[in-house]
Formats: structure tokens, C-alpha cells, sequence
């Protein structure tokens, strides 16, 4: 996206052309130019987070995925692949970038009974599990759900590379060729209360989160999807973003600022006087423009193991690590992603003193398991059969 | 010397229980113990409806709602209940308690309240006075380890084999106090069924716990400025002490207490709220505890060599056999009273119209009905001496009255010893006799001083002491009865309501785990009068609670299966005769301890059960002792219990053949699910509000916590070893570990091989 079709977007304003001058003095507030330099420019987003300017880089990023910041057209990132149509379940390979799958009939038929828009995305929120294996429940009694999603040079190195199934990360790992992701990778991970077609729920968090037209697929005990889908809207709790301007990835995670109000959780690590500054910079420029994205702020941001005195240093989000955050490092955990021909996936389950918990600071040795780049959605992946 | 030596750290409180109660089998034998499963056989038989084929549907509405199941006579005819029970969404947590809630004047806490360096000068400005008492649990997520411990019976099933798994005991915190990680875990001792004279049931019993942490540097003590810190780092440092001693008893339980003694929704008041609450929570997924919390008091101190880890030892009295204390205005006295007659104490409706103001704040008052007799709990005693003090544990010994804790007047007692039947009271230092008044052993003292009384004696007795039985004798006024084999009461022919069982034998190893054809030993600690007995011998004798109701507990015939074979010592065969039944064969081991006083028992299991192995110690020269053919006396015998889980090492072929034959993950799925995970999503439902156990694909999400916590170092003490039932067995637990290990490589299609280690039957 170049800077003037960014400007634009950043008003929600694709068309016409002809914005009106106070929303264009708003948009002065934000350095767009920046934005995308620090999202586009691997390079320039290295520099920034290596001379203090990782905040900075964190908020450009979430700015640049959100664009436009206002109105009801679909975000940045929406447009990108959910993990759902890249790891297939009998491990084919998936379609094309730009040829995403559209949602199942049953789930647009049952759209246009509830009202919902059906030319805006509607996104598959497959999971309700944490990386730990349990689930956050939110207000009111639902789990709250999970999306991963990647950008086009995720999705291309994976399919280059045949890593959408199993057998393609068995044959690297008998290579022994490392998954070696370009540095204009993104992923996200983002978390969402289900609305569902509840008005009430609505009601309360409309002017509150993003929400969107969301859906997933009803299974069995057994796993065996039954072709039922719960269709409806899902407000946006969390947001992870990473992208690789260094080799151990940048890691940033962003909260809605009402999710302690309407999940079951709550933040256990202190958000950072810097970050706190940042947030506030730019969460008031945000509230200039009138973007419900002025209610999210970033928790912090990670790219290192340990801090100058070789303490781990630690990241976390509520809404993805609700019941680990005193022991989540983002960049610990993912730095053991690998994959071992005899075992499988690493365990990310760390036994210790009687309980378990999770990596933090310098990684364990991972020997036999061959590095999957710090991308554990690749354990998505599915035999071919 | 235990904690009846100084110095002593004294603490009260609460302790939380919140076991799962959806295998406590006290109404309906819902669950099939032996193999660990749902007992199929017994729906079949009375006509429930509950099917491998329905029980998804079927179960969860039976099990929370008021059930008659006609049982025949001979089995005690129609039976009423909920199947779950109180807590069927417990979580089997154990904590004490550190709940306040202002607005209702609610403080409940657990704290220091004092202690003793020199005798006769209580402690009572100390900064430690005043720190919380914290038991924790191991980590889960958070890397450090947090409340609570978890409460799991080695037979579910039974009233004398508790647990209490833990990481640490702390006291206070920062700059002042003590964190001493698990040595092992406690074992619930000497439970007394007739600790309170008016709570029913389980409300009315009591249990001693004991732990003990041995000096290093996972002990860690910040004396601060405590002098009782002081005075105890100086016993371990001075090289006497071999680390510290926490012993408590835990009493007066009170269930139904949701709001009271924590902040929980919803707040049933009785069992008649819980259909209806049980149903409302499956249904919105806010699964609720109902936990039971007991009064708390307990003891630190230093631990001594010699001392088992677990287990009080010392000078050991307990009630003489079916003697009792009565209360002459029960309903039904013990005996016809006379008229006029003073009231022991209060009425039981007086003290059930007290509906506040106790200790802590307001309670959901439990209904009060009173019982004519209690008997008096194990109780401990230490003779030092050098200093002509005997130190007597009182934690377990004396009722209360009801909730309040307010201790039943039996008067004086005479403190002596029985001579060839004669009893001699001891004479104090002070001149006159030793008696323990009741202002020593009631409420106020029981509490301030940690249970323990010290009465100082003249000098020159210890002689007496040592060569006789200690013994407590009551006022002649005090009704004390002997009850007959019918049940009935009658006047004692004497006012002994304790006395010396001058040996001992005691083992730190109970709640032991066995699979399949699996051995192990323990040892037990002989000792005569708090002393080690070289020399002496044990008979030990198997008992077996005959299937998944809690029945009689009696001897394993000779003829049957044996579910436990002991391998070492003289086998010989005795004939016992167990309660209301004919006399039978059962074969019985004796050893001998060696120079230490320990006797050291090698075992294998031979079928699934949970025997309960009965110590009966004599000495060179003395006649075997008589065994009993029942297991009755849990509240004084000296025993280990253990369970031998299901035998289905087959199931490893039967996993490894359906997924080589078919690489489907669906039947694989529906192999675990069906053979080992149902139990635990039925019996346990608080796994829904983690992992729901009959949702493939949250199980596998949780693959990676679900390996890690089945794993074999984890079952012996983690108080996160899944299942926290610690019924999986090696068996099952290696399919489990096939089929995750299937899930960490998202099912390969090509087949998997038996484990090399997989022991074979």
C-alpha cells in the first residue's frame, strides 16, 4: 500500500477522493509515514527497536493492520489467510493467496437470516483453547475464541516450502533444514468474545471493541464437525502481532482496555512506563479520529530473552495466556518450536518443581527437533491422506 | 521429642476440603473402585438406566438429583440420596483458610498465635505472632507454587485413609517466617468419630495431620527479629533437632458454608439446594464449589531423631476398648438419669439457637443433634526427665460441644499410671496431686496453646513413670460407660478413660500405590513407650473392604485372593473371627525390627483391592498378640493402606492393534475416551471448566499438560498428578501416553509399536 491510498485508508475514506479538511487535520496527528515505514521496512523497524523505539514500532504496526482506523470497511489484516484455510485437514495443498476459500453456504444462508452484512469478511474463530490447554471464559458464559492469521509472505514460505502438512516439515526435519521465515513475515493471533446473535451482548460492547461477522464449525466429542456452525459477531479482545526484523522474531500484544469488565481474566504484569506513554499517544490520536481503536492498548513488547542483568523478561496477553502470565515469554516459547521425526512437536509443558510451567528467558536445548523458526502454528499442519 | 518439646510455635485457623464427592459411594456404589470405572453392574442390577451406550445423556441428570435405589434387606433396604453428593464439582483442593469479609465481620484466618521457649512463660509478643500459616500446592502455570494442596484418598471409598498432597508449608512471608518445601505428604491420623457432641456424621470427627521438614537449604528460615524463630533455628543449628515439626488437628467441620468462608456463588444451604443448583451450573458452565471447612489448631517445633515424619509418636494412650463418656441429658442417656441431675452443659437446642457471633463471624449453622457418649482421641505424651514436666498432646483428645468449639466439662481428670492394674495418680511440683483441670484442656487454653499442656511434677517419679502405663481417670461423677456387643451402654467398673498401649508400631508409608503385580517395602517403626524396640515383633494381617460400598473391613480368608502378598518374613495362618460372622483362616506375617526398632515389610500386589495391612507389635517373650477379624478400630489401630490399581496392563496391545489396523484418530479417540477418560468426565466434572474430558479436541489441545502430568515421577507426590484421584493406572496411563504421543505427531499414518519398557503381566 503506497502513502496516499494509506492516508485514505487511515480515514476510512477509499472513496471519494474529496475528504473533508477536519478529518484531514486528525489524520495529521498520526505520522503514517512512518507507520508503514516501521510495518513495510524490516530494516527501519530493526533500527527502531534496537535504539529504543520498540513501543513505537508496536503501535505502528497495530495502526497499520487497522487501517482504515475508522468506519465499518474491513481492516488491513482482515483480508489475510486464517490458519483454518492453510493447514487443510488432509494436508493438500491450500489455495492460492487471493483465492481464500469463501465461508461455508451454511454459514452465509444463516448470515443473511441474523441481518449481518454478508460483503464484509466473516472470519472462522476455530479455536477456544490457550496454548496452555485451558480456556478463558468471558462474562457471559462462553469461551472466548481464537483466529490465527498470516500474511502473503508467511503463506508463500510455507507453501514454497510444503510445510502446510506434516510430511512437508518431516522432510525438512530429515534434512535438517531449519524453517527459516523471510523478515516481512507477519502473524497474527487475535481473541474475541462471542456475540453471537445476542442484541444484549451487542449492546454492551458496540462503541466498546471491533467487532466483526464471525463464525465456526459445531464438532462432536470426537472431533467429526456435525455441518452446524455457530454464526454471528465477535468483539476483538487481544491482538498478538510478530514480524521477523529480527531473527528471533518482534513480539507485540495488544488488549482492549474493557476486557478485565467482560472476560474472566486480568492483566498479572505491569504494563511498561514507556509503553504506557506510547499508549497514550497514540490511543489519543486514535480518540481525535473517532476510531474504536482508541480503546485497545499495547501490554508490551518483547524481542529479547533476558534483561542486562539476565532476568527473564516477560510478555503476556490475558485474553491468550490468561492462567501463565507470570511464566510467558513470548520469545522463550516460540523459540522452542520444533519438530522431532520420533516425537513430534516439542512440549511447551515444562515440568518443574512438582507442577508445570513454561520457558521463560535463555530457551532449553531443543536437540533433535529440527527449529521451526518460532512459528508455532505450523503445528496446524496435517498428514496428507 | 516432637513438638511437645520447646520451643513451640502455636497456630489457628481454618482449613478448606473440597474433594470431589462424585465417587464417595456413601449412598449408591455409583463408582466401581477396583476398577476404576463406572460401576455398570450395579446400574444393571436396580434398573437405572445408565448405559456404556447413554451414559453421556444419562448420568450427569441422575448423579445431581435426589435418587431411592431399593436395596434389598440384607443390603439395608431403600436408599435415598444425591449419587454426587455435596461437592460434586470439587476440585479435591485443601488450603488453610485466609478469608475476611468485613461487611459480615468475617475473619478467618490462619495465624501464628503464640508459642513457648521457656516452660511455663508463654510467648506472647513475637513479630511472628500474627503471620499467616499457608499450604500450597505445586505450580500450575505461575512458576511459584501456590495454594492449595489437594485431599485424595488412598480408597475412596474409605474413612481412615486421607491425604494431604502439598508443596510447602509457609509461615509468614518476606523478612520473617519459614517455607519448608514437602518432604512427603500427610496422612490423616487417629480420627475420632466422637470429637463433637452435636455435630453429626463426618462434621463430628477429627483428624491429626503431622509434616516434618528436614534442615537444608530448601528449609529456609528468616529468624528476623522472632525470638520463636530464634529459639527453633538454635534447636537445628545446635545440632539436636534434624529439622522442623508442623503438627495439626483438624475439627468441628462444617459444611454448606459457601459466603461464610469464602466468596463462592452459589450458596447452597443444604443438601436440598443442590438439585437444583447442581443443574443450574452444567448448564451455564459456573461450576461451583461446596467445600467443608474444619477448625484448625496445630503445633511447630522441632523434629527430633527417630521421630517418624508423618506420624505423632511418643507415649501413646487411647480410650480403653468401648468406653465411653456420657451425657446424662442426652435424649437418650446412657443409662436412665436421676432427677434433678445438673446439666453437663449447655442444652443442644440452646446452642442451636446461637445462630452468630463465633469465632470468625457468622456461620450457616448446621442442625444440632446430640449424642449420649463420646470417646476420649488418641493422645501423646512426652516425660522429660530432666526437668520433671510431662508434656501432653491434647490435639485430637477432648469433644467440643458444638460449633462454637467450646470444649464438654468432664470435669477434673487425674493424671497417673496403672501399676498391674492399679492406678497411681502422680504428684505435681507444686505438692498435690496431678489432675488436668478443665480450664487446662478447654476452649481457651486448647486454642492458645496449640493443644499441648505441660504439668511440672515433683521429682523422683520417673521411675513410676517409666515402668508403668500412663494413664487419665475421671471424677467419680462423671459417667463413664463400657458398651457390649449389643451396643448398650452400662456403668464402667472403673473411671480409666485413657490409657498407655505401651507399644507402637507406626509407618511413615501409608497411602501406598500399586500396579499390576508391582512390589515395593516400607518400613515400620517398633517402639515401646516412645521408644525404639529392638527386637520386637509384628504381626501384620491383611484386611480388604469386600467391594465398591463401604462394608465391613475384614481379614482376607486364606483361601482368597490375597490382593497383596507379603514376601518376607515367617508366613503363618491365624484364625480370627470378624464382626457378627463365624471364625476364619487368614494368613499373617511376622517380623522382627531390627536394632533400630524398624521393621522393614517387602510386598507385591497380586489382584486389585485396597487392603489395609494391621500392625500388632509384641515383645520377646510375650504371647502374639489376638488380631481382630474386623478393621474397626481405625481410630486407634496401627496400620498402612494400600491400593492396587485395575490390572489392565492388556489394554497396551488392545490401543497398539486398533490404531495399526485402522490409523483412524477417531477410534482412537474413542478407545481413550471410552476406557479411561468417561470415568473422569463423569465422576469429576470439575475438568470442564479446564480440559473437558469428553471433548476430543480440548484434550488434545492439552496434550502437552496432559503428558506432563500423568508422567510416572509425577504420581508419587505432585499435588497435580492427573488424575488427582490417582486411579490411572500403568496400564491405562501408557495408553494415554501412546495416544498423545500420536496426538504430538497429529496421528501419523503408520503404525506404532508396544513400549519397550511396558512391563508385561
Amino acid at each position: 500500500m503506497r502513502i496516499g491510498h494509506l492516508v485514505l485508508a487511515l480515514l476510512g475514506l477509499a472513496l471519494p477522493l474529496c475528504a473533508p479538511s477536519v478529518a484531514t487535520a486528525q489524520a495529521q496527528a498520526i505520522n503514517t509515514a512512518q507507520v508503514e515505514k516501521l510495518t513495510t521496512d524490516s530494516t527501519a523497524a530493526r533500527a527502531a527497536i534496537e535504539s529504543g523505539g520498540a513501543a513505537e514500532v508496536a503501535w505502528s504496526w497495530f495502526l497499520w493492520l487497522n487501517m482504515p482506523l475508522t468506519g465499518s470497511a474491513p481492516k488491513t489484516w482482515e483480508s489475510w489467510r486464517a490458519s483454518s484455510t492453510v493447514y487443510l485437514p488432509n494436508g493438500q495443498e491450500p489455495p492460492p493467496w487471493g483465492q481464500t476459500p469463501p465461508p461455508p453456504a451454511a454459514v452465509i444462508a444463516q448470515a443473511q437470516k441474523l441481518g449481518l452484512n454478508t460483503n464484509l469478511p466473516f472470519h472462522n474463530l476455530d479455536s477456544d483453547v490457550q496454548s496452555d490447554g485451558l480456556a478463558l471464559r468471558d462474562r457471559f458464559n462462553q469461551n472466548v475464541r481464537y483466529q490465527i492469521l498470516m500474511n502473503q509472505d508467511t503463506f508463500a514460505y510455507i507453501v514454497q516450502n510444503g510445510i502446510y502438512n506434516v510430511n512437508g516439515q518431516q522432510a525438512m526435519a530429515q534434512a535438517n533444514k531449519p524453517t527459516d521465515f523471510p523478515p516481512s513475515a507477519f502473524e497474527l493471533k487475535t481473541s474475541w468474545i462471542w456475540i453471537g446473535a445476542d442484541q444484549s451482548i451487542f449492546n454492551q460492547l458496540n462503541g466498546k471493541y471491533y467487532i466483526v461477522n464471525a463464525y465456526y464449525a459445531l464438532v462432536d466429542g470426537s472431533g467429526k464437525p456435525n455441518g452446524l456452525y455457530k454464526v454471528g459477531r465477535a468483539a476483538l479482545t487481544g491482538m498478538h502481532i510478530i514480524s521477523k526484523p529480527v531473527p528471533q522474531w518482534f513480539w507485540v500484544t495488544f488488549q482492549n482496555v474493557y476486557d478485565a469488565q467482560y472476560t474472566e481474566a486480568t492483566n498479572k504484569l505491569p504494563i511498561p512506563p514507556a509503553v504506557m506513554q506510547a499508549n497514550q499517544k497514540y490511543r489519543n490520536q486514535l480518540k481525535s479520529l473517532g476510531s474504536i481503536f482508541a480503546n485497545y492498548q499495547l501490554m508490551g513488547t518483547q524481542w529479547q530473552f533476558v534483561d542486562g542483568a539476565g532476568k527473564p523478561l516477560l510478555l503476556a496477553n490475558s485474553q491468550i495466556e490468561t492462567a501463565f502470565q507470570q511464566a510467558s515469554s513470548c520469545v522463550t516459547c516460540h523459540a522452542i518450536a520444533g519438530y522431532s521425526v520420533t516425537n513430534g512437536y516439542f512440549n511447551i509443558a515444562k515440568q518443574q518443581n512438582g507442577g508445570i510451567t513454561y520457558y521463560t528467558g535463555n530457551p532449553p536445548q531443543t536437540n533433535g527437533y529440527n527449529p521451526l523458526d518460532f512459528v508455532w502454528s505450523l503445528k496446524r499442519a496435517q498428514w496428507q491422506r | 521429642m516432637s513438638v511437645l518439646s520447646l520451643p513451640r510455635i502455636y497456630f489457628t485457623g481454618f482449613i478448606c476440603w473440597d474433594p470431589a464427592t462424585g465417587n464417595n459411594n456413601d449412598y449408591f456404589p455409583t463408582y466401581d473402585d477396583e476398577q476404576a470405572a463406572l460401576n455398570w453392574a450395579f446400574f444393571q442390577q436396580f434398573d437405572i438406566n445408565i448405559t456404556p451406550g447413554n451414559f453421556q445423556t444419562t448420568f450427569r441428570p441422575w448423579v445431581i438429583n435426589n435418587q431411592t435405589v431399593n436395596f434389598p434387606p440384607s443390603q439395608g433396604g431403600p436408599v435415598t440420596g444425591i449419587p454426587g453428593e455435596w461437592n460434586y464439582f470439587g476440585g479435591n483442593g485443601t488450603y488453610f483458610v485466609q478469608y475476611t469479609d468485613p461487611s459480615q465481620g468475617i475473619d478467618r484466618r490462619s495465624l501464628i498465635t503464640g508459642g513457648l521457649i521457656n516452660p511455663g512463660q508463654p510467648v506472647s509478643s513475637d513479630p511472628l505472632i500474627g503471620q499467616p500459616v499457608t499450604l500450597l500446592g505445586d505450580p500450575f502455570g505461575d512458576p511459584q507454587p501456590r495454594p492449595p494442596g489437594r485431599l485424595i484418598d488412598n480408597n475412596p471409598v474409605s474413612v481412615y485413609s486421607s491425604q494431604i498432597y502439598y508443596n510447602s508449608i509457609t509461615v509468614g512471608g518476606g523478612s520473617i517466617g519459614f517455607s519448608a518445601p514437602r518432604d512427603q505428604r500427610m496422612q490423616s491420623r487417629f480420627i475420632n468419630f466422637t470429637r463433637n457432641f452435636n455435630l453429626t456424621a463426618a462434621g463430628g470427627a477429627s483428624v491429626t495431620w503431622q509434616a516434618c521438614f528436614p534442615a537444608g537449604p530448601n528449609l529456609k528460615i528468616n529468624v528476623g527479629n522472632s525470638a520463636l524463630l530464634s529459639a527453633l533455628q538454635t534447636a537445628i543449628t545446635g545440632g539436636h533437632a534434624k529439622g522442623i515439626m508442623v503438627r495439626f488437628n483438624t475439627y468441628l467441620n462444617l459444611y454448606f458454608q459457601n459466603g461464610y468462608f469464602n466468596n463462592v456463588q452459589p450458596r447452597p444451604k443444604s443438601a436440598s439446594d443442590l438439585p437444583a443448583a447442581y443443574a443450574a451450573a452444567l448448564q451455564s458452565g459456573n461450576l461451583f464449589s461446596n467445600p467443608c471447612y474444619s477448625r484448625v489448631v496445630g503445633t511447630i517445633g522441632p523434629w527430633y531423631a527417630d521421630e517418624l515424619s508423618t506420624c505423632p509418636e511418643g507415649r501413646y494412650l487411647a480410650s480403653p476398648p468401648n468406653t465411653f463418656l456420657c451425657n446424662p441429658r442426652a435424649p437418650s442417656p446412657c443409662w436412665p438419669a436421676p432427677a434433678g441431675l445438673a446439666e453437663m452443659v449447655k442444652s443442644a437446642h440452646q446452642a442451636s439457637m446461637q445462630t452468630s457471633a463465633g469465632i470468625g463471624g457468622p456461620i450457616n449453622v448446621p442442625v444440632a443433634r446430640l449424642k449420649p457418649a463420646a470417646q476420649l482421641g488418641v493422645t501423646l505424651i512426652e516425660f522429660d526427665d530432666k526437668k520433671n514436666v510431662l508434656s501432653i498432646d491434647l490435639l485430637n483428645t477432648f469433644p467440643e460441644w458444638f460449633w462454637e468449639g467450646e470444649k464438654v466439662n468432664f470435669k477434673d481428670i487425674q493424671v497417673g499410671v496403672l501399676s498391674n492394674g492399679a492406678f497411681t495418680q502422680l504428684t505435681s511440683a507444686s505438692g498435690p496431686k496431678v489432675t488436668l483441670s478443665y480450664a487446662q484442656y478447654a476452649q481457651q487454653n486448647y486454642e492458645k496453646a496449640g493443644g499441648v499442656v505441660d504439668l511440672p511434677l515433683a521429682a523422683g517419679q520417673a521411675d513410676l513413670i517409666r515402668n508403668g502405663l500412663l494413664a487419665f481417670q475421671a471424677d467419680p461423677s462423671v459417667w463413664v460407660a463400657v458398651q457390649d456387643d449389643d451396643g448398650k451402654m452400662h456403668p464402667s467398673p472403673n473411671q480409666i478413660i485413657l490409657t498407655e498401649t505401651p507399644l507402637t508400631a507406626q509407618t511413615d508409608r501409608r497411602g501406598i500405590y500399586l500396579n499390576e503385580n508391582e512390589t515395593t517395602a516400607f518400613q515400620i517403626s517398633v517402639k515401646n513407650k516412645g521408644k525404639p524396640a529392638p527386637g520386637a515383633s509384628v504381626l501384620i494381617v491383611k484386611y480388604n473392604p469386600p467391594d465398591a460400598l463401604a462394608g465391613p473391613v475384614n481379614a482376607i480368608p486364606a483361601q482368597g485372593p490375597q490382593v497383596v502378598n507379603i514376601t518376607n518374613g515367617q508366613q503363618t495362618v491365624i484364625t480370627v473371627t470378624p464382626d457378627g460372622e463365624s471364625p476364619v483362616q487368614t494368613n499373617a506375617t511376622i517380623l522382627q525390627a531390627n536394632a533400630n526398632g524398624m521393621v522393614t515389610v517387602n510386598v507385591k500386589a497380586a489382584n486389585p483391592g485396597f487392603p489395609v495391612f494391621v500392625f500388632y507389635p509384641y515383645l520377646a517373650g510375650q504371647p502374639q498378640p489376638a488380631a481382630t477379624g474386623s478393621f474397626d478400630e481405625v481410630g486407634t489401630a496401627m496400620f498402612t493402606t494400600i491400593r492396587v490399581l485395575t490390572y489392565d496392563d492388556a489394554f497396551v496391545d488392545q490401543f497398539v492393534q486398533l490404531w495399526n489396523s485402522t490409523l483412524d484418530p477417531v477410534q482412537a479417540w474413542n478407545f481413550i475416551y471410552s476406557n479411561i477418560l468417561y470415568l473422569y468426565d463423569m465422576i469429576f466434572p470439575v475438568m470442564l471448566r479446564f480440559v473437558p474430558l469428553g471433548d476430543r479436541q480440548r484434550v488434545e489441545a492439552a496434550i502437552d499438560q496432559v503428558l506432563a502430568l500423568i508422567a510416572p515421577n509425577y504420581f508419587p507426590e505432585s499435588t497435580l498428578a492427573m488424575p488427582i484421584t490417582r486411579d490411572l493406572s500403568r496400564g491405562k496411563r501408557t495408553v494415554l501416553e501412546l495416544w498423545g504421543g500420536l496426538v504430538k505427531r497429529n496421528y501419523p499414518p503408520q503404525p506404532i509399536s508396544k513400549p519397550v519398557a511396558q512391563p508385561s503381566a
